[in-house]
């Protein structure tokens, strides 16, 4: 069960290492990203962003495994909205260093390629207990194609 | 992830509907796979009322494909929205699926495809 620490503006989110999880942490995106009126494009990048750095970390930080948390807190300024996604793995950060560009037809790797084309700004860093830190900003001032704006 | 099951002619049409992440991506192999146990190789899943997918789903979706090649079957899709159509673009999966604007094309197209 994750569990709420913090509102309304900088919330924080624990769940356990487990597939149900990722459902629950969409619940609390979304209701979060409408308590501040997110909306269109830039929604759907951080709802994108935020779940490719959470299975990241569920998967092959934590290995599925329940008891290690997935940690998520999610913050809002004047004009940024921050994401921070920390597991309780070990190397990840070395892992996504020395990954290679995903094959066309492979079935996983296009995660942190994602990331970095759907965040205005993203940071690695290991926590003191060995885990991966990933920290995702987001401008909620980009300049959004007219067209796009009613998809 | 809701998943209907139908069929048109000889093809298996999945509609899926919801966000196409880790959980449903699980579900679609599962759904994929009771058809080749049918002995269904000709699959269509119309991604219409699909409004999110990540890596997660992508893999699934390239699982899928993989299989069905593997069983000289064939996978079609249709309906992207614009933002599935721009992760498709982004991760150049768009130039390997077979991807038609309708099912309706999609469906026009098996029946003028070469026997494989």
């Amino acid at each position: 069960m994750s569990t709420k620490i913090r509102g309304p503006h900088t919330m924080s989110f624990e769940y356990p290492s487990e597939i149900a999880s990722e459902g629950k942490m969409f619940a609390e995106l979304t209701d979060f990203l409408d308590s501040v009126g997110v909306t269109g494009r830039l929604r759907h990048s951080i709802m994108l962003c935020v779940s490719e750095a959470f299975v990241n970390g569920m998967v092959h930080g934590n290995r599925l495994i329940p008891e290690r948390k997935v940690r998520m807190c999610l913050g809002l300024n004047e004009n940024r909205l921050s994401a921070d996604i920390e597991d309780e793995g070990q190397g990840g950060l070395g892992e996504i260093h020395a990954r290679r560009p995903s094959e066309l037809l492979s079935e996983n790797g296009r995660g942190i390629d994602l990331i970095m084309q759907s965040a205005d700004a993203v940071e690695t860093s290991v926590t003191p207990n060995g885990g991966l830190h990933i920290r995702m900003e987001f401008s909620l001032q980009r300049s959004e194609p007219a067209e796009r704006d009613s998809e | 992830m809701e998943i209907v099951k139908n069929r048109v002619g000889s093809v298996a049409t999945l509609q899926l509907s919801g966000r196409l992440d880790l959980a449903a991506g699980v579900t679609l192999k599962e759904k994929v796979k009771e058809e080749f146990d049918a002995g269904n190789v000709q699959i269509h899943i119309n991604l219409a009322r699909v409004d999110f997918v990540n890596s997660s789903g992508l893999g699934a979706l390239v699982s899928v494909m993989k299989e069905t090649r593997l069983r000289n079957g064939r996978l079609t899709m249709s309906n992207l929205a614009s933002y599935v159509q721009e992760i498709f673009e982004i991760t150049q999966l768009s130039h390997i699926f077979e991807i038609f604007p309708t099912q309706e094309e999609a469906m026009t197209s098996y029946d003028t495809a070469p026997v494989r």
